[in-house]
């Protein structure tokens, strides 16, 4: 029988337990400085690597293939990169880096740095919740985030030390892109009536606002690539009435003058854009099915440098590519079935090969985070 | 960890008449045995039924859009701002307590962690390998637009570690956030009796006052 001090104490174990709990939940716990992964390329080299995250796991998984097949896998000690479509990377000469945001509560999120010519990785672990986007910029790092109601862009050397940091209210910037002595900020107002785009132009150095452009029928940016003074965008979600809409246009902009083009494309939902060569490839498709199912998504366009679209239909559930200046590397993925890495040549985007590649074995969830292509 | 601790402790201060002294290695290791039996027993029963849900077309959805997963979600995936995201998904793959998020747009979902009040990316369908998306049956789409932005708009405020304080609104933990939303602009409480004065993510979905409108288990 209980008395009411045993009772006391039992509540107060059971309250205990479940605050320690709880804690854990939606919570930080303490980083560790860096990380490294298992070094070593495939011998023979690799044409492309598809990336595999979990959120529930703590490591992510590499794939390498050559000639659509597999040819080699690299367990990575980061947790929680960003999915795809939507997956956060700023790829550079030799390297990549990317945003690992940890597992669903956000417990820790690191700067990874993947060396794609020797095939290794290393990370940098940071006091912040999510990391939206990154871009380098002469050898520093840009990122941003949106923190109590307002976005935060910071500048880092890639020792960690932060060089320069601005705060934004009421925005949320999703994407951003270096540009000589500037750097654009894309993302979207927050806490208006009817939000609309938004593109910051931030001085490189101090990352202070110089110029900002409102889209009040674009919402949701899919990706952005400079071309000499010509910002060029996808704008995946537009509004039409109070109602979010599939965009279906590659908006081109001059953000010194204000002068924008639109170019209609063949599919809706323009999502990631890449330059080869001048040319312009944008994959069509979304981040859950909101508006289609997504293994409805399976267009890649083609926007030749004289304005030219064409599109070309890559198969069923397409989340993401990546290029190099002589191939295109689409993946595809149905519900949580194989992915499939096409390798497709360029320009005409003909099918050159494809692999089929199941998410790692064992109990926890993976996703598609990305696809990784090797130096020049 | 220090900290950690003192925040802990001074949670359960306010709460318990002589705050305990819990053991460090309870929180420096991931989920002693038995903390994570017992989170783990009322998680399980929680999810489990909430897998019994029957699930409901979003009778305030103007425009039907998205589609029936034929294979692991059931309903369609939700992207209404102010639709309720919870998921059950183990902390470091040992807690399962899971997290909640509120939606703000199809892209953009707001969420309570440790840093504060964020913005992350609407795209639970994928990432989590349990997932639930209720809406509260008393309200309209426009309140619920409301008490997204409101819980949007909680700028500045840090985390709530005392979980059972759920009171204040200086500070905030996810299912904290999505509970005050609509507690504080529409009187609606989400809190059930499921795990004392706290509110768990899951109770936000095993309650009366919601209708499940998609799940991926």
């Amino acid at each position: 029988m209980s008395t009411p001090g045993s009772l006391a104490r039992a509540l107060g174990v059971a309250v205990a337990l479940a605050a320690a709990t709880l804690t854990a939940s939606c919570g930080i716990m303490p980083a560790t400085p860096t990380t490294a992964a298992d070094a070593g390329c495939p011998a023979g080299g690799w044409d492309a690597a598809l990336l595999w995250s979990s959120q529930d796991a703590r490591t992510s998984t590499v794939v390498f293939v050559r000639d659509g097949a597999v040819v080699g896998e690299q367990t990575l000690p980061h947790q929680g990169l960003e999915a795809a479509p939507g997956e956060v990377i700023a790829r550079g000469d030799g390297h990549v880096w990317l945003a690992a945001n940890g597992d669903a509560q956000r417990s820790r999120t690191e700067l990874v740095r993947y060396d794609t010519a020797a095939c290794s990785s290393a990370a940098l672990a940071v006091d912040e919740p999510v990391i939206r986007a990154i871009v380098e910029v002469d050898g520093d790092i840009v990122t941003t985030n949106t923190r109590n109601g307002a976005a935060e862009v910071r500048r880092r050397t890639t020792a960690g030390a932060v060089v320069a940091e601005a705060s934004f209210a009421e925005l949320d910037l999703t994407h951003l892109v270096a540009h000589g002595e500037v750097v654009y900020a894309l993302g979207r107002t927050m806490g208006r009536a009817r939000d609309v785009g938004v593109l910051l132009t931030l001085d490189a150095a101090t990352l202070a606002e110089r110029d900002r452009v409102e889209w009040p029928d674009t919402v949701a940016f899919g990706g952005a690539v400079v071309q000499g003074d010509t910002l060029h965008l996808t704008g995946t979600l537009g509004q039409a009435g109070d109602a979010e809409v599939e965009g279906d246009a590659l908006i081109s902009v001059v953000p010194t003058t204000g002068q924008e083009t639109r170019v209609a494309l063949d599919a809706p939902a323009p999502s990631l854009l890449l330059d080869v060569a001048g040319d312009l490839y944008v994959t069509h498709t979304f981040m859950n099915p909101a508006f289609r199912p997504t293994r409805d998504y399976r267009t890649v366009s083609r926007v030749g440098a004289d304005g030219a679209v064409s599109g070309v239909d890559v198969g069923e559930g397409l989340l993401t590519a990546a290029a190099t200046p002589t191939a295109l590397f689409v993946v595809t993925q149905v519900e949580q079935g194989p992915a499939r890495l096409s390798t497709r040549t360029l320009p005409d985007l003909a099918e050159a090969a494809t692999v089929a590649l199941p998410p790692p074995e064992g109990p926890d969830h993976h996703y598609v985070a990305g696809v990784l292509t090797p130096p020049a | 960890m220090k900290q950690f601790l003192a925040k802990l402790t001074v949670g359960l201060g306010l709460a318990l008449a002589a705050p305990l002294a819990l053991p460090a290695a309870a929180h420096a290791a991931p989920a002693p045995n038995a903390m994570s039996a017992s989170d783990a027993a009322t998680t399980a029963a929680l999810v489990a039924r909430a897998d019994t849900l029957p699930v409901s077309i979003d009778p305030k959805a103007s425009v039907r859009t998205g589609a029936a997963s034929p294979l692991a979600s059931y309903g369609s995936y939700p992207t209404r701002k102010g639709v309720i995201l919870v998921t059950p998904d183990a902390f470091k793959n040992l807690i399962p307590t899971g997290h909640a998020a509120i939606i703000y747009s199809s892209s953009t979902v707001v969420e309570a962690v440790s840093g504060g009040v964020v913005t992350g990316s609407n795209n639970w369908n994928s990432t989590k390998s349990q997932a639930y998306a209720v809406t509260t049956k008393a309200t309209s789409s426009a309140q619920d637009a409301t008490a997204a932005g409101w819980a949007y708009g909680q700028r500045g405020k840090p985390y709530n570690w005392n979980y059972f304080n759920t009171g204040t609104r200086n500070s905030f933990y996810c299912s904290h956030l999505v509970w005050a939303s609509y507690k504080d602009n529409f009187g609606i409480d989400l809190n059930t009796s499921a795990y004392w004065g706290a509110v768990h993510p899951m109770e936000l979905v095993n309650n009366n006052q919601v209708s499940l409108l998609w799940r991926k288990s």
